[in-house]
């Protein structure tokens, strides 16, 4: 068992969507509101330790760009490492600062997840797109990861009879729950006929199946729970961290229906929790693309294999439903900076367990998870939080 | 293996004066290695046919052979470049000082056929199979529905096995290929002429395949050496047998995949067809890595799909000379060698997949 429990005290992040900021001004916009939201104060220098989840989308400072958060967080010395793991990346930071923390090493640590898309030619991009997937093989075939989860979705609707429509209403929900986000990049609703409709990416996936090339940052103040109390009344705590890997192919895997570093990271994370998985207020998994969300519903045992059509077609996980999920968006709406992802997911769970979230709160969110995917399943975060 | 000097691949992307005549994925290399697999046979059958050398009758690169030799597992054989001026292969076949061995050649006339031949060492007789590009008027010429002329070969070879020439012509152009089955390998059993279902070309299979190799693709940098580390995964999908678990592991990467194991690895070939499809998916234009947009530019959507090649193995691959958004859970394809795209003045090779020629009603 952790020798400490860690805990949020403050979170914060950037609109996201195609922003005029560049990666200094984003980096420094999320942390100044991390640092804005905690109730009591804490002071930059308070902060031992830093971890940056990034890709280095474009190429824009590929190496060293912990220095680059250094400077703009005011770290004065203190060290900072960049983590990768593709889309899990901030996923991966966040659980490398929990570690530190209930390792007894580190008292307080900044988590940020940031990433710069939208300021590059599109052929550059989709350079960028293919990068984390298989390049040997997946790639060579004429992959990205639209086509990626393209395949698995064929054979999640051949194998359970998963109805198209099934896809396009995990778009129309996270679109209805960005409506009520300020931060998210589409801000619009859209009906199941539009998603059915839209221009063909990677067969089944339609244009709206897919989450959208967007900039962003997000920003995480993590100290031990024993000194949470000096910051805050109301800390989010950290009950669960699980991680999972899994070949970089899908090819080499087992199934084609299920990821199964989910399922690994979801073990781990529910081993130590003193709550189950029946109990959750809510859950903002990885919704790349909308195949992905049913997957995870399958994957963290919130339905059984097959189920999560019908789960989301009955509307259980949307706001008002049974379990909603992805109350900010996700990242079909809100938007996904590739590096960010699973810092802002975070935040949005500190939001959500302090009462903050307005007009998408969820009436008396308690306990929530988190579900960070990289690439198409290569490795996979799950964090449980609990409010205090 | 020596590091091949894959610059010298680019050779058969030139341009050719008239209407091309195969798909923008073929070139002589593939036409040439697909003209030596009808010849060889499927991997699985492959074993009875022996050569002890292989002769490629082409005017180079001078590391063509290498490279053939690489594609077709046919390392151990000793191989060289003969004058370029292709011989008769039926005149070989009835000359008994033809020396035996595999004999490939480069059509001279468009620089795009291929021709391959197989000669069995110490057999009672000698058989073979001559593909060649033809220029002839359309006529009651074979049709088939769909897919390139060096597929349908196979697909014509392997459901009939009539004895002489068969044609098979683009409609409405003067471009064809001509193969022509010179009779039984050595102990074949199923020779059994019989007449083949017409066959149709539709338009859509031939379009231009030379593009400006001095584009350096923007796409995943697969550095040189990395792609040519395993060519005989890439190439000609060998596997690798675990000694001491019994398991499979594919691409071979001189560890078992289940228990770990560094020794006691054995090559095995995968069946190069018959593979299963267990998941399809059709990248649409935008969709691809940004070293396919020269493909998609000339040809559009293409499919990709999960196909199960052996029971322990599943492999990713393109598929070809098929209208996009056709290719369907559970059909069966066959593979075969193809250009990918072009990376730094030289194409990277690797098999697509080809879903099975249905019978014409």
């Amino acid at each position: 068992m952790p020798s400490e429990q860690a805990a949020i005290v403050g979170a914060g992040q950037t609109r996201f969507g195609a922003l005029r900021e560049g990666p200094r001004a984003m980096l420094r916009e999320a942390v100044d509101a991390a640092f804005a939201s905690v109730d009591r104060g804490i002071d930059h220098r308070e902060v031992e330790e830093a971890y940056l989840g990034t890709l280095g989308f474009n190429g824009w400072q590929i190496g060293n760009v912990s220095a680059v958060l250094a400077e703009e967080a005011r770290l004065e010395g203190a060290p900072v490492t960049r983590v990768e793991n593709a889309c899990a990346s901030a996923g991966f930071a966040l659980r490398t600062g929990i570690q530190a923390i209930e390792s007894g090493q580190r008292s307080a640590v900044l988590v940020v997840g940031l990433e710069k898309m939208t300021d590059a030619p599109s052929r550059r991009r989709r350079y960028w797109l293919g990068v984390s997937g298989d390049t040997e093989w997946e790639r060579l075939a004429g992959l990205t990861f639209a086509g990626v989860y393209g395949l698995l979705a064929s054979r999640h609707m051949h194998e359970f009879g998963t109805p198209r429509e099934a896809l396009a209403e995990v778009a129309v929900k996270n679109h209805a729950h960005a409506l009520l986000n300020p931060k998210a990049q589409f801000r619009k609703a859209i009906t199941r006929e539009e998603v059915l409709s839209s221009p063909r990416v990677a067969d089944p996936l339609g244009l709206l199946d897919c989450c959208p090339v967007t900039d962003g940052a997000a920003a995480l103040l993590l100290t031990s729970a024993s000194r949470a109390r000096r910051y805050t009344d109301s800390p989010v705590l950290i009950v669960g961290s699980g991680a999972g890997s899994d070949s970089l192919a899908v090819q080499d895997r087992a199934s084609l229906t299920s990821l199964a570093a989910t399922r690994r990271a979801a073990e781990e994370a529910f081993r130590r929790s003193p709550w189950d998985r029946t109990q959750l207020s809510f859950a903002e998994l990885h919704d790349c693309f909308t195949i992905a969300e049913l997957l995870a519903i399958e994957d963290l045992g919130l339905a059984p294999p097959g189920g999560a059509a019908a789960m989301t077609l009955a509307h259980e996980t949307a706001l008002g439903g049974r379990l909603p999920v992805n109350p900010d968006g996700g990242l079909k709406a809100k938007g996904h900076p590739i590096g960010a992802t699973g810092a802002s997911q975070a935040a949005e769970v500190f939001l959500q367990l302090r009462g903050q979230a307005e007009k998408r709160q969820v009436p008396a969110a308690a306990r929530a998870l988190t579900q960070n995917v990289g690439g198409s399943g290569a490795s996979a975060t799950v964090t449980l939080f609990e409010a205090s | 293996m020596a590091i091949l000097r894959a610059a010298a691949l680019a050779e058969g992307a030139r341009r050719i004066s008239g209407e091309p005549q195969f798909a923008p994925d073929e070139d002589r290399f593939t036409l040439l290695v697909a003209a030596a697999e009808l010849t060889l046979g499927d991997a699985t059958a492959g074993g009875a046919r022996r050569f002890d050398r292989l002769t490629v009758w082409a005017d180079g690169p001078p590391d063509l052979p290498e490279q053939l030799q690489t594609a077709l597992g046919l390392e151990q054989l000793p191989a060289h470049l003969a004058n370029p001026e292709p011989p008769a292969f039926a005149e070989m076949l009835a000359d008994p000082s033809t020396p035996p061995g595999l004999h490939l050649a480069v059509d001279p006339a468009s620089g795009l056929g291929a021709r391959a031949i197989a000669l069995q060492v110490g057999g009672e007789g000698k058989g073979g199979i001559e593909v060649s590009g033809i220029d002839g008027e359309p006529a009651d010429l074979p049709t088939a529905s769909s897919g390139s002329p060096i597929w349908l070969l196979r697909e014509l070879l392997r459901e009939a096995r009539g004895e002489g020439t068969r044609v098979v012509q683009v409609p409405g152009s003067r471009l064809g290929l001509r193969v022509t089955r010179l009779g039984p390998f050595p102990g074949e059993t199923s020779w059994n002429p019989t007449s083949s279902a017409p066959v149709h070309l539709p338009s859509s299979a031939v379009s231009g395949n030379e593009v400006e190799l001095a584009t350096v693709s923007e796409g995943a940098y697969l550095p040189l050496p990395t792609y040519l580390e395993n060519l005989p995964s890439r190439w000609r999908l060998e596997a690798e047998r675990c000694g001491a678990c019994g398991k499979l592991s594919f691409p071979a990467r001189g560890r078992c995949r289940h228990c770990g194991r560094l020794d006691g690895l054995t090559r095995e070939q995968l069946p190069k067809s018959g593979g299963r499809v267990e998941a399809v998916t059709t990248v649409r234009p935008g969709a691809q890595p940004s070293e396919f947009d020269f493909q998609v530019q000339r040809g559009g959507a293409y499919d990709v799909v999960l196909v199960r090649l052996h029971p322990e193995v599943r492999v990713t691959l393109q598929v070809t000379d098929t209208p996009a958004g056709t290719t369907r859970i559970g059909v069966v394809v066959n593979t075969a060698l193809r250009r990918l795209y072009p990376m730094e003045g030289a194409w990277r090779y690797g098999r697509k997949a080809l879903p099975r020629l249905e019978a014409a009603p």
